[in-house]
Formats: C-alpha cells, sequence, structure tokens
C-alpha cells in the first residue's frame, strides 16, 4: 500500500477537501472517509501530517463534554440533593452534593445552599456523559471545587488546547510570568485570580489573543513577549 | 430603467444577457464568513444583486422538546425575505413560498451534515434575504453550508448550489429576476467531493432529453462556486496570519 498525500505542511483545510489517497495510514481529529476510500476533511482545521498520521485539528466547534474532562461551570440552579451548572453545553451538567462536599449528603439535616448558591463557579471534572443527555460533574478529586474571586473568561473551547500548549507550555508561561492563579476549562471557561486587577486584563488580554492567533506558528514567544512586557508597566505604573 | 420583458426575450435569442455577461457566466458573487460576533457561524453571499445573510446557531437544546430525536440533531431552516428585500414591500408572515423554500434549503443541506453527532439537538439556520434579484434559494443554500462549516459543525462537503435556465434551446446559468420570469428556472445543489446531487427543481416546462446539458452546465458552475466558497472560508484565517506579517 502506497501513502500519497496531497502536501506534506502544515496547512488549513476545510470540509470535503481530500487529504490524502490510498490506504494505509492513521487517522486523527476531524476526518472522514470519502469517495473511493480517501480521507477527506470534515471541518475547518489545521492539517498536521507526521509520517503516516494524519491529524485535522478543528478551528471551531461547540464543546462536547467528555469523560474525564476538566471544565468550570457556573451554579444556575439546584433541587435538594444537586446543583445545576452552566458548561457551554446544550444541558446543563449535574453535581450531586455528596460529589461536592465529598462526604455523605443527608438532605434532612442540612441545606444544599448552604454549600453552593447560584451564581458561584465550580471546577469539576466530568465523572460521567451518556450521549444526548445532560453530564454529571464530580469534585471528588484533588484540585477540585468551588474558585472564589477572580474573573472567567470564556473562549472558543476548541482553542483550549492551544491555551495549554504541547506540554502545558503555554499555560505554565503565562502562571509563572503574571504569577496569577488559572483554572482552564475544556468547555471554553477560564479562570483567572491574581493580586491586581490589571494583571488579570493583561491575562485576559493574552489568552484572547491565544484564541485568535490559535492557528498561527511562534504563539509562545509572541505571548510571552508580550505578557513579559505588560507586567513591566504594571510594575512602572505602581 | 426598467427592462420590458420582450427586450430580455430578444437579448436571449441573440445568445445575449440583460447584464451583458455571456449565457454559461454565473453573476459576479461576493462571499464573506463570520459577519456576526454573537453567531457560531455566518456568512453573506452576494450573487449579483441577491444578498443574502445567513446565520447559524447551536447544537442547542431541542425546541419544542416532542421534535428531538435521540439519534440525530434536528435541522431547524428558517428563510425568510426581509420587507425591503423586493420591489414591494413584502409582507413580514411567512408566506407559503418561504415555509417551502425552507423544507427546500434544509433537504439541500441535511446530506452534507453529519447530524448522528449531536443526538436530541438542534441547529438552527436563518436566512434572510436582504435583496431578492432571483435565486435566492440558491444564495442561501450557499451561505448556509459555509455558516455552518465556519460554526465547527462536521460536514462531509460544502454544499455549492446555483439556477440553470433554459429557454427556446438555449441554457443559462445564475438566472436572475427578470430572467426568471420568463425561463425554466431549475435550481440545483451538490456536494462535489462526492458529486452527488442533493437538490433538482424545475419550475416550467423544457423538453426532458435537455436534463443531462442543463445538469453538466450546473455542476460546471456549482464547482466554480464551490472552489469560492473554499477560498472565502480558508482566508478568514489566512487574513489574521497576514495582519502577523506570517505566511
Amino acid at each position: 500500500m502506497v501513502i500519497r498525500l496531497k502536501k506534506s505542511s502544515v496547512r488549513i483545510v476545510v470540509p470535503g477537501e481530500v487529504i490524502a489517497t490510498g490506504q494505509n495510514y492513521i487517522v486523527k481529529g476531524a476526518v472522514s472517509k470519502g469517495l473511493d476510500g480517501c480521507v477527506i476533511a470534515n471541518r475547518i482545521g489545521l492539517l498536521k501530517i507526521k509520517g503516516r498520521e494524519i491529524t485535522v485539528v478543528p478551528l471551531s466547534g461547540p464543546y462536547i463534554p467528555k469523560r474525564g474532562d476538566s471544565v468550570i461551570g457556573i451554579v444556575v440552579d439546584f433541587s435538594v440533593v444537586y446543583w445545576l451548572l452552566e458548561i457551554n453545553y446544550v444541558w446543563r451538567a449535574r453535581l450531586d452534593a455528596s460529589d461536592y462536599l465529598k462526604r455523605p449528603f443527608d438532605a434532612s439535616r442540612e441545606r444544599i445552599t448552604d454549600h453552593l448558591k447560584i451564581g458561584e463557579v465550580v471546577y469539576a471534572k466530568v465523572a460521567h456523559i451518556e450521549r444526548g443527555m445532560a453530564p454529571i460533574l464530580s469534585c471528588r478529586e484533588k484540585g477540585y471545587g468551588k474558585l472564589e474571586g477572580g474573573r472567567l473568561i470564556s473562549i472558543n473551547p476548541v482553542k483550549i488546547p492551544r491555551v495549554i500548549g504541547v506540554k502545558s507550555t503555554m499555560l505554565e508561561s503565562i502562571k509563572r510570568i503574571t504569577e496569577a492563579d488559572i483554572r482552564v476549562g475544556a468547555n471554553g471557561i477560564i479562570w483567572v485570580k491574581a493580586e491586581r486587577p490589571e494583571i488579570e486584563e493583561l491575562v485576559e488580554y493574552a489568552i484572547k489573543k491565544i484564541e485568535r492567533e490559535a492557528h498561527i506558528a511562534g504563539l509562545t514567544k509572541r505571548i510571552q513577549k508580550e505578557l513579559m512586557e505588560g507586567m513591566r508597566r504594571i510594575h512602572r505604573g505602581k | 430603467m426598467k427592462l420590458s420583458r420582450e427586450h430580455v426575450i430578444e437579448l436571449l435569442k441573440e445568445g445575449k444577457r440583460i447584464d451583458g455577461r455571456s449565457l454559461l457566466d454565473p453573476r459576479p458573487i461576493q462571499m464573506e464568513v463570520g459577519v456576526v460576533e454573537r453567531a457560531e457561524g455566518s456568512a453573506i453571499v452576494a450573487m449579483g444583486k441577491t444578498r443574502v445573510l445567513c446565520v447559524v446557531r447551536g447544537p442547542m437544546e431541542c425546541v419544542p422538546s416532542y421534535l428531538a430525536d435521540p439519534e440525530k440533531a434536528v435541522l431547524d431552516v428558517a428563510y425568510r425575505m426581509a420587507t425591503f428585500s423586493t420591489e414591494e414591500r413584502k409582507s413580514p408572515s411567512p408566506s407559503r413560498r418561504e415555509i417551502e423554500l425552507s423544507k427546500v434549503i434544509r433537504e439541500a443541506l441535511e446530506p452534507a451534515l453529519m447530524l448522528d453527532r449531536y443526538p436530541r439537538m438542534m441547529i438552527r439556520v436563518y436566512c434572510l434575504v436582504l435583496q431578492a434579484d432571483g435565486g435566492t434559494r440558491t444564495a442561501s443554500i450557499n451561505a448556509a453550508s459555509m455558516a455552518l462549516a465556519y460554526a465547527g459543525i462536521p460536514m462531509r462537503d460544502l454544499v455549492a448550489s446555483v439556477a440553470v435556465g433554459y429557454y427556446d434551446g438555449k441554457i443559462l446559468v445564475d438566472l436572475n429576476a427578470a430572467e426568471d420570469d420568463i425561463c425554466a428556472d431549475i435550481p440545483m445543489a451538490m456536494m462535489p467531493a462526492y458529486n452527488k446531487i442533493t437538490l433538482i427543481q424545475a419550475d416550467h416546462i423544457f423538453p426532458v432529453d435537455k436534463i443531462g446539458d442543463v445538469l453538466k452546465v450546473g455542476v460546471n458552475a456549482m464547482k466554480k462556486i464551490y472552489e469560492l466558497q473554499r477560498e472565502t472560508l480558508k482566508k478568514r484565517y489566512i487574513d489574521i496570519a497576514r495582519e502577523l506579517g506570517g505566511e
């Protein structure tokens, strides 16, 4: 079997675009089979070819939760034993009180609103997902729970991997330069808390820039440079 | 100056058209995506004087909920003409024609969409005709498929569409309103990567043995439009790269 690739570099592809003909390759991301078994893109994305591996990284699209995703949700409703969280998905996600408190919850002895109120922000993990139904969240693992203070930044969820970066280089450098506390939700919501609001604004600016320029090489360096300049400006104004 | 019906017929008999283009040329086409910031996907398409804005929302909760399909998403298309889009004011209430065209556009798009990825959900497509000069359904399909792609909805292919006319032995591409009144109007849509037609209609009488020629002419025109759709979608991202002085 021979692999014939149309071009071997990073480029933008659109739905219906033939990426490769022939067989014997590994496909990942937004790709499907076309006429005569050829590989076609099914979303606008960045095409990456590495040997026999073809990947299309989508440039836009809705958030579809997966088991194990870390998400940031806003409490929008509650019942006696669970809260409903808005997580940028079609349905509100359910967070059981016992999964949030990490202990059995007795509704006859305590009130659910004593722990979380409407409008509060929670960092949680997607514990269970059923096709076409509301997901179930959990805070049982370490590091998850209520987020207090700070600000929320909303971006397109497909750009989240870029905010984190390869081996989380991007996120680590933002944290290092700004010394801000950042939680990234796979659902496109990012929580930032810093010493001063100016720093939070700077992080917001940087993340919006990452969202816009996600498909262009050399992004980490550009962001680092801008952040360092921004921090210098903030310290000078002190 | 208003061109009389006779004048259009006279020109057509000579193989000419009122706007000076040749029989097989589509009108000048302008396209842009991402024109509405709040929507997941949007596109504006101008084919000659016809101008259509298309906005895509979703996937969202299916409303009304009894329409929800546990196997796939529901595609809801609303084709509307703005009150100012026609020569005489169009009543804003949805007409029989608008409801029918909504269905026609939905059926032309559905084969291209991977709706099974979004069970129980709904994807809404709004097509608003801003200016009507013939071929509003084809412009709507062109705009809708680009807006859907821009929204990141998985698609097998983009859908390109054009109307082909037949008059007295002559086949002409991309009719405007004046030609639409006298020719047999055959709007069609296709998925060029699969070589599949997703829509074909005919609103007049024309010889049945000409259908092959009509299709051939239409397919050629649709492939041109398809290339333009692809370029427009890519351009959106390449423009951002250019701003930074990159490739």
